[in-house]
């Protein structure tokens, strides 16, 4: 059986001074996309980055096991810090498709190209030529989103991958997702604060709480009959919106 | 902690008396934030094409629109960091130019959605706020252009972070050793040391866990109405603007849409665009 793209996380313990994730573990399925919730300082972030091997400074993995199937790429949620500020976007975008496909700096450039415009990127060329400070919050992300598919994944992480964009710009980049699941079979661990958003994206999840995981499963299951208090009052926190009144204008 | 707002259904009542503050001057108008056929060009194109809005004191606009669309550009037009290509932004009637003077810089904050990096990190809280206290030109009548004594400013430091809701030894501490929603709180209460008139908020809460937006949600909704300011809430979070703003403006391609009262906007947008926005809100499975 192919197993590309699979993703075991085994009583992973991440430290700073003191603990700070305790034991948790995961896993993603070949072409599943598993959701990762849970309030602010929950560990949600500290758990992808060590799966990426990428923890901040003065934090380490202290125990456990964490084993990818294939090449994992990640999202991460603060697209100015990964970008260079000295390049111009489309460029950064090619660099990463010369190094994964090891293509012509020609190809890489269409290459590029394809890829801004596949995550809606509107005016992909002209957008290209600028450089990171010159694009919206909303654009840089959609950046961040391609240079993470040049690398041409078989996992996909994301932290909020999806916060800084409208919501009908939202509603096309995780079509986007889901079509690139159906074709390549990308895995998807995605974490959000918006349990909306995951119960779409994803086939099950995970709730952590203070760096333990509180309870998992199918995702529909885990907001609609919540198992732990806890997970009921994330469900409980999600402000209500009404419904527009149906058709047509008034 | 503030008191939760409730969220007020379409229209509020009359806007109360607001006070006289730094960059106050009569006008002839309603009071508030005016933004009068503004335009905002980069390279010659127009990325903010000819807005009109107006925000009363203690009232909340809620902005919201496509990504690109020129949201933050107008907010940094209204805070006076980028030039505007036409058109102008009032205050209580009065023109605040590119150019603008200490009290009119002092009277229009800007919120940013990442807290950090708005925050210088070798500064204690506690002396980000005092360096803006000290600043600050007393205008109380009993001493007109005098300066805060030491002690009486460790005091209005200590009293503007109980207003965000954090304890006042919280004034020793760098920001780093803060959360995200704690950061954007010092981030609030640095706006509002030095007695601001319009708060502009974008995506204030977009990087921070729902648990801990709506407290600095609350924090501003209650503050900016408290206080008078007139507030512009920058949001993809169409539910946060539902909780907490009297008006919603919409903008698509540098242009405004559409601008309606929050109860009406919701029930009935005016806009296919507007339309198309709300009925794209992911929701909960059942709700
Ligand atoms: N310095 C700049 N030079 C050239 N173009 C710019 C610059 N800053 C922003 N733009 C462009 O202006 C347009 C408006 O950008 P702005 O940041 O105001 O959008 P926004 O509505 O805030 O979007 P988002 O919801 O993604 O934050 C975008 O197309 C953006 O690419
Ligand atoms: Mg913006």
């Amino acid at each position: 059986m192919n197993t590309l793209g699979s993703l075991v996380v085994d009583d992973l313990r991440v430290s700073a001074d003191v603990e700070l994730v305790h034991g948790v573990s995961l896993t993603v399925a070949p072409g599943e996309a598993v959701g990762i919730v849970g309030e602010s300082g929950s560990g949600k972030s500290l758990t992808l980055r060590a799966v990426m091997g990428l923890l901040p400074r003065g934090v380490h993995r202290s125990g456990g096991r964490v084993q990818v199937d294939g090449t994992a790429a990640m999202i991460f949620q603060d697209p100015l810090s990964f970008l260079d500020p000295l390049a111009r976007v489309g460029r950064q975008v090619a660099e990463v498709c010369a190094a994964a496909g090891r293509t012509s700096p020609r190809a890489a450039r269409v290459r590029a190209l394809e890829l801004l415009e596949s995550v809606r990127l509107p005016d992909a060329a002209d957008l290209a030529r600028r450089y990171p400070h010159q694009l919206s919050g909303g654009q840089r992300q959609r950046v961040l989103l391609a240079l993470a598919l040049a690398q041409e994944p078989d996992l996909l992480l994301c932290d909020e991958p999806t916060t800084a964009l409208d919501v009908t710009v939202q509603r096309e980049v995780l079509d986007l997702l889901a079509q690139l699941r159906a074709e390549r079979r990308l895995s998807i661990l995605f974490v959000s604060h918006d349990l909306a958003v995951v119960t779409q994206v994803c086939e099950r999840v995970v709730v952590l709480r203070g760096g333990r995981v509180v309870e998992t499963g199918a995702a529909l299951d885990v907001v609609t009959s919540p198992a732990s208090d806890y997970t009921r009052s994330l469900v409980d926190a999600v402000l209500p919106l009404p419904v527009p009144a149906g058709g047509g204008d008034d | 902690m503030t008191e939760p707002t409730a969220r007020p259904d379409g229209y509020p009542g009359s806007p109360p008396a607001r006070p006289a503050g730094p960059g106050a001057s009569a006008g002839p108008t309603l009071g508030g934030l005016e933004v009068v056929e503004a335009s905002v060009a980069f390279a010659g194109h127009r990325v903010v094409d000819r807005v009109s809005l107006a925000i009363r004191p203690g009232t909340i606009l809620g902005l919201v629109g496509e990504s690109g669309s020129g949201k933050t550009t107008l907010a940094r037009a209204i805070v006076g960091s980028v030039a505007l290509a036409g058109g102008s932004i009032r205050l209580d009637g009065s023109d605040l130019g590119r150019r603008r003077s200490s009290a009119e810089r002092r009277a229009v904050q800007l919120v940013q959605q990442d807290p950090f990096a708005s925050l210088n990190p070798l500064l204690t809280v506690g002396q980000v706020l005092d360096d803006l206290l000290r600043e600050e030109r007393l205008t109380s009548a009993t001493e007109p252009g005098g300066r805060r004594p030491r002690l009486a400013r460790q005091q209005r430091a200590a009293d503007l972070l109980a207003l965000v809701g954090l304890p006042s030894d919280a004034l020793g501490r760098y920001p780093r050793e803060f959360s995200g929603g704690q950061r954007q709180l010092i981030a609030i209460a640095r706006a509002l040391a030095v007695q601001p008139r319009v708060l502009v908020a974008d995506e204030p809460t977009s990087s921070l866990d729902v648990s801990v937006q709506r407290t600095v949600l609350d924090v501003i909704a209650g503050l900016g109405r408290g206080m008078h300011l007139a507030t512009l809430l920058i949001s993809h979070d169409l539910s946060v603007v539902h909780a907490v703003c009297d008006e919603v403006a919409v903008m698509r391609d540098g242009v405004l849409l559409e601008l309606a009262p929050a109860g009406r906007f919701f029930r009935h947008p005016g806009h296919p665009y507007s339309r198309a926005l709300l009925e794209a809100v992911p929701r909960l499975p059942g709700r």
